[in-house]
């Protein structure tokens, strides 16, 4: 039968037993805060919207757009070390720079 | 233009594409495990008929799942572009890490409306056996929590470090 051949497969039950073990030890402590997270879970369902799928896609297509433009303008990379104050000086002396050093992100 | 101000330059552009290109990645992750997989998955079960009969008790079950898949696939897809096309240790990614975790609650908790927290099995000439998996979710729900908390602590990090994070990106 095949639950046979899965007895023989010794490691896969020390493995279930190892989870069984840490699950075990965490539910006293891990359950009761579930209960509590369930409970105001509950409650912020009720104020989404059931009826249409528009605002969710709307939703969507904002995160998406601002998430482009954010984060296209404000890159995160700086390097500011690597580019010395005296190294910018001296590469635009007497013209504009084209490069700008935000604090931004 | 000098070789250093075109090699920042050049980096720039790259962080872009680099931080859209991991967004992109990661919202399609998050979006085929969130969305396409359950969709297909509630798909197919509405469609499955015993000895010729649909089942008909379930159907409006499996639409309401439909519906919270779709809504909280998409709110979790569109957060998980957000955050992960942002720089790592910025405040917004921070945020949106956030906010995207409480999303995977609300998700989760929404499977309740499935039914599929307490499934019974009729076992012919045996008796009836059922799995009550609320105990399951709670435990899951309480780990959520902690991650809640985790990354709440990340986001805390990244704004009270935020000068030594701006120090460590210059010297890269």
């Amino acid at each position: 039968m095949w639950f046979q051949e899965y007895e023989r497969i010794e490691f896969l039950q020390i493995i279930a037993d190892i989870i069984a073990l840490i699950l075990g030890a965490l539910q006293p402590v891990v359950t009761p805060i579930g209960a509590w997270m369930v409970s105001w879970v509950g409650f912020l369902l009720a104020f989404f919207p059931t009826g249409s799928l528009v605002p969710y896609y709307v939703i969507f297509a904002i995160l998406v757009v601002s998430g482009i433009i954010v984060n296209t303008k404000w890159p995160g990379e700086k390097y500011i070390g690597v580019y010395t104050k005296e190294e910018s000086e001296r590469d635009t002396e007497g013209k504009d720079s084209s490069i700008e050093f935000h604090d931004d992100d | 233009m000098s070789f250093t101000k075109d090699r920042i330059t050049k980096q720039l552009e790259n962080a872009k594409i680099k931080n859209l290109l991991r967004g992109t990645i990661i919202a399609a992750i998050y979006f085929t495990s969130t969305v396409l997989i359950p969709f297909w998955t509630f798909s197919w079960i509405k469609t499955i008929n015993v000895e010729g009969v649909e089942l008909q008790a379930y159907k409006q079950q499996v639409n309401q799942i439909l519906f919270y898949v779709w809504a909280f696939g998409l709110l979790i897809s569109g957060t998980a572009f957000f955050a992960y096309s942002a720089p790592k240790q910025s405040i917004r990614r921070g945020a949106f890490a956030v906010i995207q975790i409480i999303l995977n609650c609300l998700y989760l908790w929404s499977y309740k409306f499935s039914g599929a927290l307490e499934i019974e099995f009729d076992l012919v000439d045996l008796g009836i056996i059922t799995v009550n998996l609320t105990q399951m979710i709670l435990l899951y729900m309480g780990i959520y929590f902690l991650t809640v908390i985790l990354k709440g602590y990340d986001l805390v990090d990244f704004i009270v470090n935020r000068e030594k994070i701006k120090y460590k990106r210059g010297k890269k």
